[in-house]
């Protein structure tokens, strides 16, 4: 195995950085030991409670450029995208 | 090879949360996740929710806690349908510890499930237990700014609690920025003010009737 793809929504408690130290701590000594893991997380999706405006950001909290609060969407998921496998003889 | 997959990558803890959802479905329980910080009230919520609503609602709780059976035993004085469940090291409940906690009640007895989880803002909220709701819980001695500091649990909520409301006027709390980040994160979950220690309990209590769809009265 070469590369795992994960996906977390932003409702979901994932720390980046400490998600990775448990993927090398995980995999160390085993036949994936060189495998990667590649963590998609998103951000909030925010939508302007006034103007409507929708942009992206890591912050729930942030405001508007209209000075408003925004309404944040997003999922707590936590997916497994794909993996990246060597096959014996390709 | 790239091979694609897009599975849960807590696969194995939602297929037994269906299960406890499909068991508690069968007796007809409403299951509540009651998350919130140590010290924020949880345990003593339930002791005065017991208490007040012995004979009128038939409870049952799973508490959850690294160590020590103390909130069992606080909790059994009201009911003997309490199991704690210890973790250890662990900082949330995963749904296999739920199912076999919930093997050692007697489900026919119960109209209510509430899961203590462990005292953590964090961790529990992303481990589906079976619920049917999640209910995060703050308490004005831990200060306004927890739900702006904790969006997921605030986020996934349906019910939102706000205990220690008679502190208000004696610690710095601003109850409208409260208010304000809940609504800004929640604009769906509802937010109850709450005192247990004053027995303030009127709102909760209300609330716990019509998820089972039951008028209960203190």
């Amino acid at each position: 195995m070469r590369k795992v793809v994960v996906r977390a929504g932003p409702a979901q408690a994932i720390e980046p950085q400490a998600m990775q130290m448990a993927w090398q701590a995980s995999i160390a000594g085993t036949p994936y030991a060189q495998a990667q893991l590649e963590l998609r997380v998103e951000p909030w999706r925010l939508i302007c409670t006034s103007c409507g405006k929708e942009w992206t950001s890591e912050d729930p909290l942030e405001l508007c450029t209209c000075g408003q609060p925004a309404t944040p969407k997003g999922d707590a998921e936590l997916t497994l995208l794909s993996m990246e496998v060597d096959v014996p003889g390709e | 090879m790239k091979v694609q997959v897009v599975e849960s990558v807590l696969k194995l803890n939602d297929e037994i949360a269906a299960l406890n959802r499909e068991s508690l479905r069968k007796q007809g329980i409403f299951c509540l996740d009651l998350i919130g910080g140590p010290g924020c009230g949880k345990t003593a919520l339930l002791e005065a929710t017991l208490r007040a609503l012995k004979g009128k609602l038939r409870l049952g709780v799973l508490v959850g806690d690294l160590a020590t059976t103390r909130d069992a035993e606080r909790l059994a004085r009201w009911t003997d349908q309490v199991v704690q469940i210890n973790t250890g090291k662990g900082c949330h409940l995963d749904a296999n510890q739920v199912r076999q906690a919930m093997a050692r009640l007697d489900l026919a007895k119960l109209d209510v499930l509430v899961i203590e989880n462990v005292g953590n803002l964090i961790c529990p909220v992303g481990f589906d237990l079976g619920q049917d709701v999640k209910v995060g819980m703050f308490s004005v001695a831990e200060g306004d700014d927890k739900p702006a500091k904790h969006p997921p649990l605030v986020h996934e909520a349906s019910l939102l609690l706000l205990n220690k409301i008679d502190l208000l006027p004696y610690v710095p709390f601003d109850l409208q920025k409260f208010r304000a980040d809940v609504r800004t994160l929640n604009s769906q979950a509802e937010l109850l003010e709450i005192s247990v220690q004053k027995e303030q309990l009127e709102p909760w209590v209300t609330w716990l009737g019509n998820q089972v769809k039951r008028e209960v009265n203190l």
